[in-house]
């Protein structure tokens, strides 16, 4: 009661139960409590806002790339995972969503031990709550690192034929014993298999298109490379098949930008939520003044189960396309 | 003016149940205590959660940056003086203007009323005595301190030429300014504005004194809480859009990029989608302040009350729905274009409600030329100027021709600097014997109000012309049959800018040399007037049980008590207690 007992205040009163304290600007517990809620959801209207930017993005690319949505998002599969099954299964996105949801029902365990005031057994369940979360942003480690090692990165070096030769000859490969077409890769495959035919090399490297014929592309898509003289290039049209294959690689190239944006905001979200509730432990740990009140605890659940309702979002919309 | 003899002494307001100033002894302590002399140290300055002082900060830091924008208009305007330009570069052109683009509008327009006057007045005229969330408060003025910080380390070190809009793919990829770090600033400012958005919606919903129902609420509460709810719903789109214009230029990819086959008229909607209620961000709350300054310079209740309150609510939520008609000429379907703007024609009604029902208030009233009067009243005539030219601009066949001329600038400044900066500037002096318990000097207050209003009209009413000719926005050179109109328009900024210099001067003055001011100067009925100039740093002692009305001029009202009792307090400490005896009722 002490940091309470400093303030000035003839209005505030102390609450009845678990050590709630009463700030200075509220007149009882209730409206305290009540101004935490309504200020938490609030806030959580503007984290959906915020979100809801990228579903928009992602909504409009979808309606107009749907193609290239359903080829690009096998990259999120994983096939032959541990000789569990054969073919493509998410199994990564769907450890991570198994671990997601438990997590929140310990939230919710955690929240509940705050309210009857067993300190041990909360922070036992944050404990938990927190190795969740760590799962879940080591798999989305792993994940990451696998999609930029097969050239899926989008920034400017994007390499599709890469990830693409790594699906269909590795990957595929268990699924019938030989490098078996998957149907639904088939466009942005086809493309590339054109592209070979007009001059191109392929190899696990990628996509090896002929100097003329990048030039050809890249003056057409880039207009800041302007060492390639204007008259010879503007007017020369690279080969069919290199269109193609570039436009599908480049569709693709903006699907990973949108999954590497939407995930790596939730994952941004997901870290900050690890180092709040460690933040807690160690308030609850030391017996600091501020968790006498549940509601700190509260408010990071409600966070939580936030961050946890947007993977949810997330998971069907980038996983599960077909 | 009205004047009570009343000062800080001897504020009717009880404590505990007995009136110690009828005892000759503040209720509210010794020796004119008050939020700024209790404690001088910087410290308690910088880590203060009291939303008054907060309110102070707020308003050096964005006077600050409101003249670093002002400097830069006044670059824009030398320079367009001559058909090839005066004494700059086409290249340090695009950066001046950008720069006083995007001061202007992150860092001065959405901040000043929210963050200084509404965050200042605020909690006083619902009876509380803090917002709900101090130190988010006191968070938001670090967060849009580092922001502006950002954006002027951006500004300095290579500037930015991209305009305040960012439009892609010119800001992610093509532009060679120092672009990211000025995203970080404008989505840092963001943040900082959602946190004071968040704080007024919980207070306004949780804070309330005991009986001051939502239609007992002052006009500039319902203003502030339909300017808090656009923040909430449309801050957070604009700062996922500008992070994505950064990841796509410091990390490459590409959302927005036509390489990819991305849409760089998404950016538009998803920035438009903010910045179009943003101007009602900006707009709203000069509206609210208007009401309070009408009411209070006419003794008398705003007419129609109830219209006036719902049509701020009326303008947010159409507001999120007209942000096409910034697209009219792109590639954006016909269709869409036709809704958008019929829609943009229905916000000229909540508008007309407004500004009808001011007109209803002032008819008949006995109506008080103060400074701030003459402010609101130069706001009316601009804001319908503003208004109705937008109206031309809702039409799509007319907006075809006039997009991105200088009539849309014209449009605009009518709006925003002659609305949401006069507006600004009448919430400014109004509440000022409030905010620092001083008077101004009336005379060149008045005086500044008119330069400002006649210097505006000189800066701006050209445009319009200019922009109907066939002007385009934001050129360096221009045809020399232009340059007539634009040498009005620079003259005019000069009378302008000195309108601007004065209340900087005279309300400095005030701030040490200045009378001092009365617990109710204007013969206002706000709660805020019943508490003394400045207040203490909880506001109110007990707090105020609220028994009539919004703007009751005419009724029982505790300030009417404190004027009519300010002579004979000592003799019946019970009728200087007011507040106490509507507690008993």
């Amino acid at each position: 009661m002490s940091l309470h007992a400093l303030e000035p205040n003839a209005g505030a009163e102390h609450s009845h139960g678990a050590g709630q304290r009463v700030s200075m600007q509220y007149e009882n517990i209730h409206q305290q409590n009540e101004s935490y809620l309504v200020g938490m959801w609030s806030f959580l209207v503007t984290e959906i806002m915020f979100f809801g930017g990228l579903f928009l993005a992602y909504s409009l690319y979808r309606v107009m790339y749907f193609d290239t949505y359903l080829e690009a998002h096998q990259f999120l599969l994983q096939y032959n995972f541990l000789g569990l099954m054969k073919g493509g299964f998410p199994w990564l996105g769907t450890i991570n969503t198994a671990v997601l949801l438990t997590s929140s029902l310990f939230m919710v365990l955690a929240v509940y031990n705050a309210q009857i005031g067993q300190r041990i057994k909360t922070i036992l369940w944050i404990g938990t709550v927190v190795a969740c979360a760590m799962v879940f942003m080591v798999v989305k480690y792993f994940e990451y690192t696998n999609k930029l090692h097969e050239g899926l990165y989008p920034d400017r070096n994007f390499n599709y034929a890469r990830a693409l030769y790594i699906l269909k000859t590795e990957h595929a490969g268990h699924d019938s014993g030989g490098h078996a077409e998957n149907p639904r890769a088939n466009r942005a495959w086809t493309a590339m298999k054109e592209a070979e035919k007009a001059g191109a090399k392929l190899s696990e490297e990628g996509l090896e298109i002929p100097a003329t014929q990048t030039a050809k592309l890249t003056a057409g898509m880039d207009q800041r490379l302007t060492s390639i003289p204007n008259g010879t290039i503007a007017f020369s049209v690279p080969n069919v098949a290199f269109t193609h294959y570039n436009a599908e690689a480049q569709h693709a190239r903006l699907f990973m930008s949108i999954y590497f944006c939407m995930t790596g905001l939730h994952g941004i979200h997901v870290s900050i939520g690890i180092a709040m509730m460690v933040l807690l432990m160690f308030f609850y740990w030391i017996k600091h003044p501020c968790v006498d009140d549940y509601m700190p605890l509260e408010m990071i659940g409600l966070y939580w189960h936030f961050v946890d309702i947007v993977w949810i979002f997330l998971f069907p919309l980038m996983y599960l396309i077909s | 003016m009205s004047v009570s003899t009343l000062d800080s002494h001897d504020a009717p307001v009880v404590s505990h149940g007995h009136t110690r100033a009828a005892h000759g002894e503040s209720p509210y302590g010794v020796d004119n205590e008050n939020y700024i002399n209790t404690d001088f140290s910087i410290k308690s300055w910088l880590l203060t959660v009291d939303h008054k002082r907060i309110a102070l900060l707020y308003l050096f830091s964005v006077s600050m940056f409101f003249l670093l924008g002002g400097l830069a208009a006044g670059l824009v305007r030398l320079e367009l003086t001559a058909p090839k330009g005066q004494i700059l570069s086409s290249d340090a052109y695009n950066r001046v203007f950008s720069a006083h683009g995007i001061i202007m509008v992150f860092l001065f327009l959405i901040p000043a009323v929210p963050a200084i006057l509404a965050n200042f007045a605020l909690p006083l005229m619902i009876g509380a005595r803090d917002l709900a969330f101090p130190r988010l408060n006191l968070l938001s003025w670090y967060v849009y301190m580092a922001g502006g910080t950002c954006i002027l380390i951006s500004l300095f070190s290579g500037g930015v030429d991209t305009g305040w809009t960012f439009y892609t793919p010119y800001s992610s990829i093509y532009a060679n300014g120092n672009v990211a770090l000025c995203l970080m600033g404008v989505f840092l400012g963001g943040f900082s504005s959602i946190f004071t958005g968040l704080n007024f919606i919980v207070t306004v919903h949780k804070m309330r004194a005991p009986g001051m129902t939502w239609f007992r609420l002052p006009l500039f509460v319902w203003a502030m809480y339909a300017t808090s709810v656009i923040i909430m719903l449309g801050t957070p789109v604009v700062a996922v859009t500008l992070l994505v214009v950064l990841v796509e230029r410091t990390l490459g990819f590409g959302i927005f990029s036509p390489e990819l086959g991305g849409d760089p008229v998404l950016f538009q909607h998803m920035f438009w989608f903010y910045s179009h209620p943003a101007v009602y961000i900006m707009m709203l709350p000069a509206l609210g302040i208007i009401n309070e300054i009408i009411a209070t310079n006419c003794k008398k209740r705003i007419f129609g009350y109830e219209f006036v309150a719902m049509s701020s609510l009326a303008i947010a939520a159409f507001g999120f729905v007209v942000w096409g008609h910034h697209m009219f000429a792109t590639a954006q379907s016909m269709y869409s274009s036709m809704v958008f703007s019929i829609i943009s024609f229905l916000v000229a009604v909540p508008s007309a409600v407004k500004v009808f029902n001011w007109i209803a208030t002032i008819f008949k009233g006995s109506v008080e030329l103060s400074s701030h009067m003459i402010f609101a009243l130069g706001f009316i005539g601009l804001f319908v100027i503003g208004g109705l030219t937008g109206m031309y601009l809702a039409a799509i066949a007319v907006d075809v021709h006039l997009t991105a001329t200088y009539f849309v600038v014209a449009h605009f400044h009518y709006v925003m600097v002659g609305g949401a900066l006069l507006g600004f500037m009448g919430g400014l002096h109004y509440w000022w014997p409030k905010m620092t318990g001083r008077l101004y000097p009336e005379f060149p207050a008045k005086l500044s109000a008119i330069i400002q209003f006649v210097g505006f009209n000189m800066t701006f009413f050209p445009q319009f012309i200019v922009g109907y000719l066939g002007m385009p926005r934001r050129y360096h050179f221009y045809a020399p049959e232009y340059q007539i109109w634009h040498v009005a328009s620079s003259a005019g900024s000069t009378v302008l800018g000195i309108g601007f210099m004065m209340p900087v001067c005279y309300l400095l003055w005030s701030w040490f040399k200045g009378e001092k001011a009365v617990a109710n100067p204007w013969g206002a009925v706000g709660l805020e007037w019943t508490i003394p100039s400045p207040p203490v740093t909880h506001n109110f002692l007990e707090i105020p049980v609220v028994t009539w009305e919004a703007y009751e001029y005419h009724g029982e009202h505790p300030a009417h008590d404190i004027l009519d009792h300010a002579h004979d307090h000592d003799k019946d400490p019970q009728h200087a207690s007011p507040v106490r005896e509507e507690t008993h009722v």
